[in-house]
Order: C-alpha cells, then sequence, then structure tokens
C-alpha cells in the first residue's frame, strides 16, 4: 500500500471520527438552546 | 397517515424489499438490461448471495442483537431509548452508513481485503441481481450491520426502521441497471435538482462508474465512489467523481469466470482459472488488463466536475 493513500486514510478517520461525534454534539446544544432534557423521564 | 408510513417501513424491512428487488429485476431481465452476461455461473453465483446470507447471517446477527448483547451490556438495553426520533435518525444515517464507507473503501484500498470484496465486482452488468451479490467472509463481517444492531439495542430502533429502510432504497437504485437519475442530466431545469441528488446519495451514474471495468478513462472509476446511501461522504473524504455518463462496461477487466462457489466462498474455495486473484497462489490484486473503454454513446451534457481534483484519485487497486 502507497505512504500517499495510507496517509490519506489516517487523514480521512481523524475527520470521520469528528462527523460521528457531530450528531451527539449538536443533538445536546440544540437540548441546551431549547431547555430540552429529555433524558429525565 | 403515520400509522401509514410506519406501516410501509414495518413492511420493507421484512418482506418489502424482497418483493421490490424481485420486481425490479424482473422489469431489468425483461427489458435485456442484463445483456448477455448473465450465464449460468453468473446466476448461481447471485442466487447463492442473495439466498444463502439469509441463512447465516441473519440469524448471526439476530443472535448477536438478542443474546450476545444482552450478555456483555445487561445494563444498557433501550438507555437511549429518551433520544427523539430526529436524532435519532440522524445518528442511525450517519453511524451506519459512514462504517459502511470505511468497510467499503478499505476492501478497495487495503490489497489483502480485496480478495473479499471482488465477489461484487466481478459482474459484468448492473442490476437487482448483483446487488447483494458478495463473499460471505464480506457480508458476515459487514461492520455497521453490528453498530446499528448495537445502536437498536441502546434503543433506536423506531428511528433505525426509517434509516434504514431509506438506505437500502438508495443502495438497491444505485445498483439498479435502470438509470432513473438520467432525466435530471438531460433536462436543464432540472440540473440544480441533479447537482444536490449526485451530491448527496448515490445515483446510478456515480455508483455505476464504480463499478467499471476501467478507471480513470474519464466515466469509469472504481478507485472512488465508494458511498452506499450517502455520496457525500466521498465529497467530504475526496474520492468522488461525477461525469453524468454511465460506463459502457462493468466488472473486471482481467475476470475470466471464476466458479460461483469459489466467489461465494473464497478462501475456502479456490477458483480454477489461472492467474486469478482468487486461485490457489494467485495475485492478491492484479493489474487492470488495459482496453480503453469508449465512454457511453449517449451525449453528456456536462463533464468530469471540476470539483472533484484528479490528484486526488487513490492509486492503488
Amino acid at each position: 500500500m502507497e505512504k500517499e493513500a495510507k496517509d490519506r486514510i489516517v487523514r480521512n478517520v481523524l475527520l470521520s471520527i469528528i462527523i460521528y461525534t457531530l450528531p451527539i454534539l449538536l443533538m445536546f446544544l440544540y437540548f441546551y438552546i431549547t431547555g430540552q432534557k429529555p433524558w429525565i423521564k | 397517515m403515520t400509522n401509514f408510513i410506519e406501516a410501509v417501513f414495518t413492511n420493507l424491512n421484512t418482506w418489502g424489499l424482497a418483493a421490490l428487488t424481485l420486481i425490479i429485476g424482473v422489469f431489468e431481465f425483461s427489458f435485456g438490461l442484463y445483456g448477455k452476461h448473465w450465464n449460468r455461473n453468473e446466476k448461481l453465483l447471485d442466487l447463492a448471495c442473495y439466498a444463502l446470507p439469509r441463512l447465516v447471517t441473519r440469524p448471526l446477527v439476530a443472535y448477536f442483537g438478542l443474546k450476545f448483547l444482552p450478555i456483555i451490556l445487561p445494563d444498557a438495553k433501550d438507555t437511549l431509548d429518551w433520544i427523539p426520533f430526529f436524532w435519532g435518525f440522524v445518528i442511525i444515517c450517519i453511524y451506519d452508513d459512514l462504517t459502511q464507507y470505511w468497510y467499503h473503501r478499505l476492501h478497495h484500498e487495503v490489497p489483502w481485503l480485496w480478495r473479499f470484496h471482488r465477489t461484487h465486482h466481478s459482474a459484468p452488468y448492473m442490476g437487482m441481481a448483483m446487488a447483494s451479490r458478495q463473499n460471505i467472509i464480506y457480508t458476515i463481517f459487514f461492520s455497521q450491520t453490528y453498530l446499528t444492531t448495537l445502536l437498536v439495542y441502546l434503543g433506536l430502533g423506531y428511528p433505525a426502521l426509517f434509516a434504514k429502510g431509506i438506505k437500502s432504497i438508495i443502495t438497491k437504485m444505485a445498483h439498479s441497471s435502470i438509470k432513473w437519475d438520467k432525466p435530471l442530466y438531460e433536462k436543464k431545469w432540472l440540473h440544480p435538482l441533479a447537482w444536490v441528488v449526485e451530491r448527496t446519495i448515490s445515483t446510478p451514474a456515480t455508483h455505476h462508474a464504480h463499478h467499471a471495468d476501467v478507471t480513470d478513462d474519464g466515466v469509469g472509476y472504481y478507485k472512488g465512489n465508494f458511498g452506499n446511501m450517502f455520496f457525500f461522504w466521498d465529497m467530504l473524504f475526496g474520492t468522488a467523481l461525477i461525469t453524468r455518463q454511465y460506463p459502457k462496461s462493468y466488472g473486471i477487466s482481467h475476470y475470466e469466470g471464476d466458479a460461483w462457489y469459489a466467489q461465494f466462498l473464497w478462501p475456502i474455495f479456490k477458483s480454477k482459472v489461472p492467474g486469478s486473484e482468487l486461485a490457489a497462489g494467485g495475485p492478491m490484486v492484479r493489474e487492470d488488463v488495459v482496453v480503453r473503454s469508449e465512454v457511453s454513446a449517449e451525449p453528456a451534457e456536462e463533464q468530469i466536475d471540476p470539483a472533484v481534483p484528479v490528484n486526488l484519485r487513490i492509486t492503488n487497486g
């Protein structure tokens, strides 16, 4: 496997980790802004 | 209305998708969209890949979700069921499809993984017949299936029902030999919609390019366009090629019809085709047979998207 391809995979994986966290962060930001606490039943 | 939509997706996830696949498949076959490539070996392989995983992987995934997870995470069941539908839907869509993007991409970019995915690419045609065509090992280790099953166990079952249903339709239709996206490129007033659609989800144009038997010819691009439900992963990671054209031929340039059982069950069974990637002692990745493919005779209204630089293309098979 070429080094260039390997480096690109590593870079893209790091970006993917951010993308995985993004919906969670946005969801809690939305709860914070709207004052919702749906986890409290 | 909600009940109706819910019923549609519930049925889609049980018998609906199989019925839809059959109907579209019959339509494709009736109109000769498989060409003359669908011989006995290909039929047996497609049929085995469609039917047998249902007897192996589905029970395995059911065991994972219903028996294994309750043992290792006994207190975690439904702990995330408070997440509102919208956010659950977004989470499932991203987690499932981004994971599949990586599973798919790595099978193309890591040479020793390629042979587990080769079966999907050896089909010299597109359509419902080959949409599920995979080596059994590739199917068993479908990483996103287990991740989504975990999320369902944690309480996101309801949004998963819809996310998986929509994803299944998009991926099936991207593999279809019915070029449903063509009107979007032909009618100028639809171009703004085409611009959005082709960057958001997998379409026949972009996914057929991924299944072309040549790459870097201006249309075929098996070194990229890895997205399944969403195409924007390819846009984001620089693995996209948008041409609004369809390859003239599909498959693997050096494919010589390895026996169906070798393609389905490699490495348990090996191919008897000398020099095949699936033969005993065969190369891990075989170089392309260089035959310049002509682009479709159909006029292209738009050439390669300049937003996707050629130098971002991957260079190993």
